[in-house]
């Protein structure tokens, strides 16, 4: 835009140095020479020194006042200083007015012929500040709609990063319990199932002694078999019973273990009630919870020690996570926050948040019997 | 069926502060209803909004079965407000201030005269009608202020901490009022932080905390929300006679121990089987001395939901 304005500066300028070639009159030349440069340097120095554009634009205005009393082919210059003056403060009534006063000023100091020419010239670069004026206006305007797609966007992000990481928490959960069941049925069923036919081909190999002697063996053989079956299950159970992953307690103590390890902030965990009432889903968002706060007394709280206490109620479960820092009376509710709201409330339960002595965000949940 | 204030899904928000977070609530006609939390938890605010002090973001308000806008005045005479900054022209007398305000709600005549002796007995400032607020103790003028919002019989008083900074004859004044207008049939919605006015006065308690209902019930319900069991130490008399297998094998009783003379017992809430704990004792020949239970109270309710105190 500001190259806009300097290259028709400098084509007016052209222009009117040519006429003063032409006429051959060399005191106006030398003026229009010195005073064109003068507004060049003054444009420049307008973006150079952005602190005091003000005094260079009003400068610029009144040094141009001045030569076209002197020299009359600067008037033609003066729309154009004033043009660089509305830049500065771009108002609809700083447009007309500027215009209105450099127009009269050009009227009351040109000839009768020269009049009508200045005005249409005033009145040309008027549009042509006008035009400008409203494409920076709907620039600024893009540019803000363009921040506000930008926040929605990474909130979005947000928002579907989040539910990726629960719906993958979730089939884990989901697996964990599928595997712990199979562990029980193959215990409780499978195993007593292979005992007792163990049991029975026992019973055979007596009833059967005096039968064949390749009866004996056979029932030897399959003896084997079983006992080998027998022997594979406890294996099967001993390993799955290791990969047990179910989210619970020990996990919340892991994070903030993890957590003072990291960053030599005292963490300790108080919990006491009925835990197996959390149902799976209530972990997951439990843990997700203390993750944020963790991660925000990281970065906001400045504290020593926090304090996490898990209750479980007749009827609702509690997660208060307490940090010393420095608190925020005035808190202003961030991405991570409103994450932390929407996932409890999506399950059912309530965030509390206070940040009057210290830091307390408390996740409160119903109960489910 | 009449029913009496419906408030669903109120909401305030102050720029991205949420002050009022969603409340919803109802009061049945003729009782009390305790709005209990924290300063600053949006009781004020609250109840500013459902009576039109404060616009609300959302929100919906229902008063005896009609839409509360600013503008529905029929229904806004059936109710009156004591605000929690005192309304007293200090130049007026007692019975003047009282006066003015039914003038405003449309009383005139002999009925503004009887509704105004009316309004000064039942806050007790009968004697010091004629006498200016000016002179008054805290106490008289938070009576003055209520006697105001009362003078024109409204079905719904609405009470904003009408208790803060006043000695505690006054207080009694006060809350044995409102108990006088309970049994005159008025309904009542009063916010308090403390937790014993509410305990005393209210038939229903909201807790509000950050803007958000966290728990409404009756004072046994909310004590319920925390707790399955309760403690009862019951002291006995012939201690030596007492087979505390006995007690143990009652239904109810998680756990029954004897120190000394001391029976420490916990009890099921749901099933509560002290009496058959009684009848067990007194058939073993044990004679009970006393029996203490020791009340969780809504301080504790509070402690329990939030995990932090109601008053720092």
């Amino acid at each position: 835009m500001t190259v806009n304005r300097l290259i028709i500066s400098v084509a007016t300028l052209v222009a009117l140095i040519s006429i003063a070639i032409q006429q051959q009159a060399v005191r106006p030349l030398a003026w229009l020479l010195a005073s064109g440069l003068l507004f060049i340097s003054g444009q420049l120095g307008m973006l150079s020194w952005p602190r005091y554009h003000w005094w260079l634009g009003g400068g610029l205005l009144m040094i141009q006042i001045g030569l076209s009393v002197i020299n009359s082919l600067n008037w033609w210059l003066l729309p154009l200083a004033a043009w660089s003056l509305m830049t500065l403060a771009p108002s609809r009534w700083w447009l007309g007015g500027s215009f209105t006063v450099v127009t009269l000023l050009g009227v009351g100091g040109l000839s009768t012929p020269m009049r009508l020419w200045y005005v249409g010239w005033s009145l040309a670069v008027a549009a042509l500040a006008w035009n400008n004026y409203r494409q920076r206006q709907q620039r600024a305007k893009l540019l803000a709609q363009l921040d506000a797609l930008r926040v929605a966007k990474n909130h979005y992000t947000a928002l579907f990063q989040q539910g990726v990481v629960n719906a993958a928490a979730r089939e884990a959960q989901a697996t964990a319990t599928e595997r712990q069941r199979l562990v029980h049925e193959i215990h409780d069923e499978l195993g007593h199932q292979l005992t007792g036919s163990l049991m029975q081909l026992q019973a055979a190999k007596i009833s059967y002694r005096t039968d064949a002697q390749q009866g004996e063996q056979l029932l030897d053989q399959a003896t084997t078999v079983v006992r080998a079956g027998i022997e594979n299950i406890r294996q099967i159970l001993h390993t799955e019973q290791l990969a047990r992953e179910t989210v619970n307690v020990d996990q919340l103590q892991g994070t903030l273990q993890r957590f003072t390890d990291a960053y030599q902030i005292q963490t300790n965990l108080q919990y006491s009630g009925d835990l197996t009432a959390i149902a799976p889903a209530q972990w997951q968002v439990l843990a997700a919870n203390l993750q944020e706060i963790l991660t925000n007394t990281l970065k906001y709280a400045d504290a020593r020690t926090v304090t996490a206490t898990l209750r479980v109620y007749p009827q609702f479960i509690r997660l208060t996570v307490h940090n010393d820092g420095q608190g925020a009376p005035h808190y202003h509710p961030g991405l991570g926050l409103t994450g932390m709201v929407d996932r409890t409330a999506n399950i059912g339960g309530q965030v509390l948040v206070d940040g009057a002595s210290g830091f307390t965000v408390t996740t409160k949940l119903p109960r489910h019997t | 069926m009449t029913t009496g204030l419906v408030v669903t899904g109120l909401t305030k928000k102050f720029g991205t502060q949420v002050a009022v977070d969603n409340v919803s609530f109802t009061v049945a006609p003729g009782t009390v209803l305790g709005l209990l939390g924290p300063n600053g938890a949006g009781k004020s605010t609250t109840i500013n909004m459902i009576t039109g002090l404060l616009n609300k973001t959302s929100g919906r308000v229902e008063l005896f079965g009609e839409n509360l806008t600013p503008t529905n005045t029929a229904i806004r005479r059936r109710f009156g407000v004591v605000p929690q900054e005192l309304a007293i022209f200090d130049d007026l007398s007692a019975a003047e201030n009282v006066r003015y305000f039914g003038g405003l709600y449309g009383l005139r005549g002999t009925a503004l005269k009887t509704a105004v002796t009316r309004a000064l007995a039942v806050v007790d400032l009968t004697d010091h009608a004629n006498q200016r607020p000016a002179t008054f103790s805290g106490g008289m003028q938070r009576r003055l202020n209520i006697a105001m919002a009362i003078v024109h019989q409204p079905d719904l008083l609405f009470m904003d901490e009408p208790t803060v900074g006043i000695d505690p004859q006054s207080r009694n004044y006060i809350l044995t009022a409102i108990e006088k207008m309970r049994a005159n049939g008025m309904t009542v919605v009063y916010t308090s932080h403390y937790m014993e006015e509410v305990e005393r006065l209210a038939d229903n308690i909201v807790i509000i905390d950050h803007g958000q209902v966290i728990a409404h019930g009756t004072e046994a319900e909310l004590v319920n929300l925390v707790t399955d069991a309760k403690q009862v130490t019951i002291v006995v008399n012939h201690a030596d006679q007492l087979e505390l297998a006995a007690i143990t094998a009652i239904a109810g009783v998680q756990q029954a121990t004897l120190h000394e003379q001391n029976l420490q017992l916990v009890l099921d809430v749901a099933s509560n089987p002290l009496n058959q704990v009684l009848m067990t004792l007194i058939d073993q020949g044990v004679a009970v001395d006393s029996i203490d239970q020791p009340k969780l109270d809504l301080e504790t309710v509070f402690l329990n939901l939030t995990g932090r105190n109601l008053r720092d």
